[in-house]
C-alpha cells in the first residue's frame, strides 16, 4: 500500500447515514451509481460495492453507541478512478488489517489501495480503485496498515 | 433476503436456497436458518445463485456452518453462478475449502464423489 489515499482530494458526493446495517444497501446503491456514472466496468462496480460495504460494516459493528452515531461516505471521481472515504462519527477500535480478518482481506483485494486513520473523534477508512486493475494485481495485493 | 429449504431425508441432504443480499442486515436470518437445518442432515448445499450480494459477514456464517458440518462428519457445498459472488470467496481462498460448483447437479455430484 502506498500513500495515494492520503493525498488531499475534494469529495463530489457525500452520503451520511445512520450507523445501522439497515442502510448498507443505500450506500451500495449510491456507490454503484457513482461508479457507473464514470463508466466503470461492472466487475469494478461490484468490487466497489463490496469495498464500501466492508468498510461501513467494520465501523458500524465497532461503534460503542451505534444507535446515536452516523457514518459518512465521501466519493471523489476522475474519469479513470474513484476515491472513497468512509468515516464514523465516533472513534472505533478496529481489528488491525494485519490480523487478517475476512473483511480486511476482502477490502484489500477489491481496492487498489486502502488506508485506516484514527482521527481525534472519528475513524476513517479510505480506499481508491481505478477503472482497470493494473496487470498482475488481480486478487491479493499488498497488506494495508493502520495509521494513527 | 429470502431463504427456502429443500430436504431429501433419504439422501441426508438439505439444499438451502438463498435469494437477495447477504450483509450485516440480513446475515442473522441466514445464520439462524443454517443453524436449524445443519443438525438434521449429513450433507448441506447452499444455493447462492439467487444472491445478488454477499460480504465477509455472510462468508463468515458459511464458514462457521462448514465447520459444524465437518464436525458432524458431513460435507458442505456451495452453488455459485455469478462471478462477483465467487470472487469474494476466491480472494479469501475459501473456494479451496468449500465444494463449489455453478449448478446444483454439479455440487451434488461432487459431494457424492467426496464421500466415496
Amino acid at each position: 500500500m502506498n500513500s495515494g489515499t492520503g493525498e488531499p482530494w475534494a469529495p463530489q458526493v457525500t452520503l451520511t447515514i445512520p450507523a445501522s446495517a439497515r442502510y448498507l444497501v443505500t450506500a451500495r446503491l449510491v456507490t454503484a451509481d457513482i461508479a457507473s456514472g464514470i463508466g466503470m466496468p461492472i466487475d469494478v462496480i461490484e468490487d466497489l460495492r463490496v469495498a464500501v460495504d466492508e468498510a461501513l460494516t467494520m465501523l458500524i459493528t465497532g461503534l460503542e453507541d451505534a444507535a446515536q452515531s452516523t457514518v459518512t461516505c465521501q466519493f471523489g471521481t476522475t474519469s479513470e478512478m474513484i476515491r472513497v472515504r468512509v468515516e464514523s462519527s465516533a472513534p472505533v477500535a478496529l481489528t488491525p488489517p494485519s490480523d487478517g480478518g475476512y473483511a480486511w482481506i476482502v477490502l484489500d483485494a477489491v481496492s487498489d489501495e486502502f488506508d485506516v486513520m484514527q482521527l481525534p473523534n472519528a475513524t476513517r477508512i479510505s480506499f481508491e480503485r481505478a477503472s482497470v486493475a493494473p496487470v498482475g494485481q488481480v486478487g491479493h495485493r499488498g497488506t494495508g496498515h493502520t495509521r494513527s | 433476503m429470502s431463504i427456502t429449504v429443500e430436504s431429501d431425508a433419504s439422501e441426508g441432504l438439505a439444499i438451502v436456497r438463498v435469494v437477495g443480499d447477504v450483509d450485516l442486515w440480513s446475515v442473522d436470518d441466514l445464520r439462524k436458518e443454517l443453524g436449524q437445518v445443519q443438525p438434521t442432515v449429513s450433507n448441506l448445499i447452499v444455493d447462492l445463485t439467487g444472491v445478488s450480494f454477499i460480504d465477509s459477514t455472510g462468508i463468515g456464517v458459511l464458514v462457521s456452518c462448514l465447520q459444524d458440518v465437518r464436525k458432524a462428519g458431513g460435507r458442505m457445498g456451495l452453488v455459485i453462478a455469478q462471478p462477483h459472488i465467487h470472487r469474494v470467496l476466491q480472494v479469501t481462498n475459501l473456494d479451496q475449502v468449500f465444494i463449489v460448483g455453478n449448478e446444483r447437479a454439479t455440487v451434488v455430484k461432487l459431494i457424492a464423489e467426496a464421500g466415496e
